[in-house]
């Protein structure tokens, strides 16, 4: 799994790419967190390169968003594809998480 | 007694420097003793020269005072006075000279006198004069009147002891002189001329040559006049000495000797009783011979002195080089073997044998050093071993703790529920290796609805199976109590996206580790088949009509995982079962199941294999959907549960087997 | 004195066995008769045999005292013999037969050199290839009784060889001042080898093998001394031979005493020399053959041989009776 990130104004873009699952998960919480102990708690997660994601991935997920809420700030997702975004959906987390199309509309409502 | 590297390596070192020592000793010594024997012969041939020549200055200036006489005497005839004066003259001008003597033939002097030989000599008073000649002096048959008569030349004598003079070694050089009788010249007298020899045997036995090295000298017919020898001058010959000792090569020696040769020659001296060099040569004015012994072992003393001189610094240079050597060899080889004692103890177990210190920066040094790492990569990697094992015997039991607590709580006894004939319900669940939290449960919720539920806990191991048994446990808490709570009304029938909601909020709270879990929750209304859903993040299940004999996913509404979050909402949705349908309950391991080529099993694959199934009784349709997935993992390893629940309505009025159903469920009737 | 001295040096055993002997028999000494016995010449292996038996005891055991008294140019035995001042001599077969001949009763005790070994000798390489050769040459001849031989041989070879006195030295010979040299086969014949010459360098001539076998040194007596004492003649000839057969059964011994008698006179001493002269004194003095004179005895053979030469020489008128002139001392007691 790879991260790119880019700052994007007051948010901070994190693009992923590979898998999100029991083996990455931690590697992707831990980069959230080392995002927010930098001060950007406002993040925008662009899943359009993931490939795929588990329950474990959800699972982080909920955890960095937990996290960053808990900051005053926020996560958020865009490019979301495929089986990523079926899985989404499947799971309820399009309900539970802001979630955007596109990298632009996430970043307006960041 | 080992032999270790030290004594081999300095065995080598020491036996080729050895070697390469004495043979430069050896050949230094060849080649000085060659050079030495070369100039020796040149040596002797100047000493004995000299010798030679020293003698030869004494000795040739005797003849021609003798010659003079002589012809003084022939030329003139000398009176009786005449002959004194000369013999006066004679023994004035030669020191050499000791005593001369004029004699006659019988009555050649005078008619009648037999014999006449005037003979002067020195004294310690002066020059003395006698006559010679008697009946018991008959000089006319003696050698030293006779030799020169009969060989009518000038001749010298042996040499020999003169009783008459003092008893001095003296030799005689005569010659005749003549007179002309009927014009032929004949022989008149002798004019000799006495030559004393201590002189000659000081100098000849003053000879040093070395330390026994010596010199002697031979007589024209081989007597020795001196000899280092008592008793054999004047007493032997060389070749009586040759054959008193069976010397042939003396008397071949001597042979040559007194025929004038001059030779360097090898051979064992009987007075020295040792090898060595002979050089003669021949007193051209005597014919006498002249000989140098050169002892072979004192001329090459100096050659053997140097030898043992080099071989003496070679031999200590080469103790320094052994003190050296074996100082070196142990230097290297002690932390050896300190090393060998040490890594014996730590193969014999302790780990924590002390290394010896090597503060060399060499080989050994590194040894050492790799050895120390060696020795510390290995305790640690025993202890990580250790720890290793530690941790897989904990996982081992963490695995065993989730597994139980999992398999623990599932219901398994099939059917469920032999008295209700109006549902054939079969559930299986294939857990993976490290326990993924699925779970399943059904259960009477009031006398007519059945209550059946998949979930699937986000995570794995002992946290999820602890959260599925919680979350299980929970459901069906709110299931039975909502069914308690009296709504038993159709409205009041419990409804799974309440059960669901109730269920989520207990879990969302103090969710720390933020884990999760997907639910699909359905109620079936025994009596009717009406079924109400719900689902929290759940794979849709799969609707199985028998009449139809289709298969289609039960389209959900998205609602979110369970426990996620407090105050989420879940709809619910309704749908009718006719007696035959079933609905076929599933978690992602079996849509997510992968082929060795990591290809997922898919949602397509499951509807189409369960196409096949519709109408099939719950047993049939779990274990064929089994079959399929496990066939085509092809031996890929199982990462998640696979569960399966099917539920097969057979109709209110279904008959399963023997029993009637309402005599055997209570519950229902109550 | 000086025979106590020779004892001490060497013969320290048999002069205590003497003593012994006198110790047991007191009154031994008193019976020693005094003799002097002289040689033709000074002490060499030529007469070993008479120096061993003084050396030995062999005359005092015999009970003589006896004093040898060495020959020389000056010491003439017969006149020593005549004038009393030795009893016995040692002399030629043909002195001894001149000097009878010449009135002086001389008579023969025993007859030791039964050979002559007086020699011509030349060089190999001369062209004299027999004595008859010698006609004109040079001849190194020593006169008195050594010239009797080679007189006779040129008188029956009618050959005039030119004489020429021959010294005490061979010096003339080894310088080539003579063709020929006279030689005692047991003493210059060696002086010429021991001066370079090898036995292949020289012919010789043996006057024995030219039928002038001149029996040689014999132990003589004046007649008056054998009368008055034949039993003392009898036990010094018997004594001297006894000492010429230790002698020669121990050479080495021997050699010792003649060798120390020569250091006393101050004579040169060459061992080889002496070694090789008692040798041949062996072989002059011993029978060889059967029919040879036994030791120590004068046969008729070599009285004749030499009676007859001096005879024929003129230098004898008459010819002595053997009976007369020879008094076997020597043989089995007769």
């Amino acid at each position: 799994m790879e991260f790119q990130k880019a700052k994007e104004g007051a948010a901070l873009v994190l693009a992923v790419t590979g898998r999100l699952d029991t083996l990455t998960a931690p590697q992707f919480e831990a980069e959230c967190a080392a995002c927010a102990d930098a001060g950007d708690t406002r993040i925008v997660v662009d899943l359009s390169g993931l490939e795929y994601i588990s329950s474990a991935g959800l699972r982080s997920i909920l955890g960095a968003a937990k996290k960053l809420k808990s900051l005053g700030g926020g996560i958020s997702f865009c490019g979301l594809s495929g089986i990523v975004a079926e899985v989404f959906t499947v799971s309820g987390f399009v309900k539970l998480l802001p979630v955007f199309p596109t990298r632009q509309e996430a970043l307006a409502k960041a | 007694m080992r032999r270790g590297i030290a004594l081999r390596l300095s065995a080598l070192v020491l036996s080729s420097t050895g070697l390469v020592l004495v043979a430069v000793v050896a050949v230094s010594y060849i080649l000085a003793r060659e050079a030495l024997l070369q100039s020796a012969e040149v040596n002797a041939r100047n000493l004995s020269q000299s010798l030679v020549n020293r003698i030869e200055a004494v000795l040739t200036p005797i003849p021609p005072v003798v010659r003079g006489t002589v012809y003084a005497l022939e030329d003139g005839g000398l009176t009786d006075e005449g002959i004194i004066r000369r013999q006066r003259r004679m023994l004035t001008d030669n020191d050499a000279v000791f005593g001369t003597s004029v004699s006659f033939e019988p009555f050649a002097h005078k008619p009648g006198e037999r014999y006449f030989a005037s003979y002067m000599f020195r004294t310690p008073l002066g020059f003395k004069t006698t006559h010679l000649g008697s009946d018991s002096y008959r000089y006319h048959y003696m050698d030293w009147y006779q030799l020169p008569r009969e060989l009518d030349r000038l001749v010298w004598s042996e040499p020999y002891y003169d009783r008459g003079g003092g008893n001095v070694l003296m030799t005689t050089c005569a010659m005749p002189f003549h007179r002309m009788e009927n014009g032929r010249p004949v022989v008149a007298g002798v004019v000799t001329s006495d030559v004393a020899l201590e002189w000659l045997t000081r100098l000849v036995a003053g000879v040093s040559v070395l330390d026994t090295g010596y010199a002697y000298l031979i007589s024209q017919s081989g007597a020795y006049i001196t000899h280092p020898e008592p008793g054999v001058a004047f007493n032997e010959t060389i070749f009586s000495r040759a054959e008193e000792f069976h010397d042939q090569q003396l008397r071949l020696l001597g042979q040559d000797m007194i025929r004038g040769g001059s030779r360097f020659v090898q051979m064992k001296s009987l007075h020295a009783g040792k090898e060595g060099f002979l050089m003669y040569a021949p007193l051209p004015s005597t014919g006498w011979s002249l000989a140098v012994f050169f002892p072979r072992d004192e001329m090459l003393a100096r050659v053997h002195r140097q030898a043992m001189i080099s071989a003496g610094l070679g031999g200590g240079g080469f103790l320094i080089l052994a003190l050296i050597v074996a100082l070196i060899a142990r230097g290297i080889t002690r932390p050896l073997r300190r090393l060998t004692a040490a890594a014996s103890e730590v193969a014999g177990g302790n780990l924590k044998a002390e290394l010896p210190t090597i503060s060399a920066h060499d080989e050994v040094g590194e040894l050492a050093e790799s050895f120390a790492n060696m020795q510390t990569s290995l305790r640690r990697h025993i202890r990580d071993l250790t720890e290793a094992t530690a941790s897989r015997e904990r996982m081992a039991s963490e695995l065993r703790i989730a597994h139980d607590i999992q398999m623990g709580i599932l219901p398994k006894l099939f059917p469920p529920f032999p008295d209700r004939p109006e549902i054939d319900l079969f559930a299986e669940l294939t857990p993976a290796r490290e326990v993924g939290g699925d779970f399943y449960d059904f259960f009477p919720c009031g006398p007519d609805q059945f209550c059946f539920l998949v979930g699937d806990v986000s995570g794995k191991g002992v946290p999820a199976a602890f959260y599925m048994a919680v979350a299980k446990t929970l459901i069906k808490a709110v299931a039975e109590s909502a069914a308690d709570g009296g709504r038993r009304d159709t409205a009041g029938v419990p409804d799974p996206g309440s059960i669901l909601a109730r269920a989520s909020d207990d879990l969302a709270q103090d969710n720390e580790s933020c884990m999760f879990v997907t639910i699909f929750c359905a109620m079936l209304d025994m009596r009717t088949g009406r079924v109400r859903v719900a689902s929290a993040g759940h794979n849709p299940p799969v609707l199985l009509r028998a009449a139809a004999g289709t298969a289609e996913y039960l389209p959900t509404h998205g609602d979110p995982v369970a426990g996620a979050l407090p105050g989420v909402v879940y709809s619910t949705d309704e749908l009718t079962l006719a007696p035959g349908d079933a609905i076929l309950l599933y978690t992602d391991g079996v849509t997510e199941a992968m082929n060795p080529a990591q290809e997922l099993f898919g949602e397509e694959r499951l509807l189409v294999r369960a196409r096949g199934l519709a109408g099939q009784p719950a047993q049939r349709v779990c274990e064929d959907v089994r079959a399929e997935v496990t066939s085509y993992a092809a031996g890929a390893e199982q990462s998640d549960d696979i569960t399966l629940l099917t539920l097969r309505y057979l109709g209110a009025g279904a008959n399963a087997g023997s029993t009637p159903p309402g005599e055997t469920n209570g519950i229902s009737k109550s | 004195m000086r025979m106590n001295m020779v004892r001490f040096h060497g013969w320290l055993p048999p002069l205590l066995t003497a003593l012994l002997l006198l110790l047991a028999r007191p009154g031994l000494a008193a019976e020693l008769k005094s003799a002097a016995l002289v040689l033709q010449w000074q002490p060499q292996a030529q007469f070993a045999g008479f120096y061993v038996a003084q050396a030995k005891g062999f005359y005092r055991e015999a009970g003589v005292d006896m004093r040898l008294i060495p020959g020389g140019a000056d010491v003439v035995p017969s006149r020593l013999l005549a004038d009393g001042r030795a009893q016995f001599a040692t002399m030629f077969l043909a002195t001894g037969l001149e000097r009878r001949a010449d009135g002086l009763p001389v008579v023969n005790l025993a007859q030791l050199v039964q050979r002559s070994a007086l020699m011509l000798v030349v060089r190999a390489t001369s062209n004299i290839k027999s004595p008859r050769d010698l006609d004109g040459k040079r001849v190194g001849l020593w006169d008195n009784e050594f010239g009797l031989q080679p007189r006779a041989l040129f008188q029956r070879l009618g050959i005039h060889p030119r004489i020429i006195p021959q010294s005490n030295s061979l010096q003339l010979f080894l310088r080539g001042g003579v063709d020929a040299a006279s030689a005692m086969w047991y003493n210059e014949y060696h002086t010429l080898l021991a001066s370079g010459l090898d036995p292949h360098d020289l012919r010789v001539f043996f006057y024995r093998d030219m039928d002038l076998n001149f029996p040689e040194d014999g132990i003589y007596a004046m007649e008056k001394t054998v009368a008055a004492d034949p039993a003392f003649c009898r036990a010094v000839v018997s004594a001297s031979l006894r000492g010429w057969r230790y002698a020669f059964e121990h050479q080495e011994e021997a050699l010792d005493i003649v060798i120390a008698r020569m250091r006393e006179a101050h004579l040169p001493v060459s061992r080889a020399h002496q070694r090789f002269m008692l040798a041949r004194m062996r072989d002059v003095m011993l029978p060889r053959v059967a029919g040879d004179a036994p030791f120590g005895e004068l046969s008729r053979t070599g009285y004749d041989q030499v009676s007859k030469n001096l005879a024929g020489l003129g230098l004898i008128r008459r010819e002595p009776p053997f009976g007369e002139f020879r008094r076997d001392f020597a043989g089995g007691g007769k």
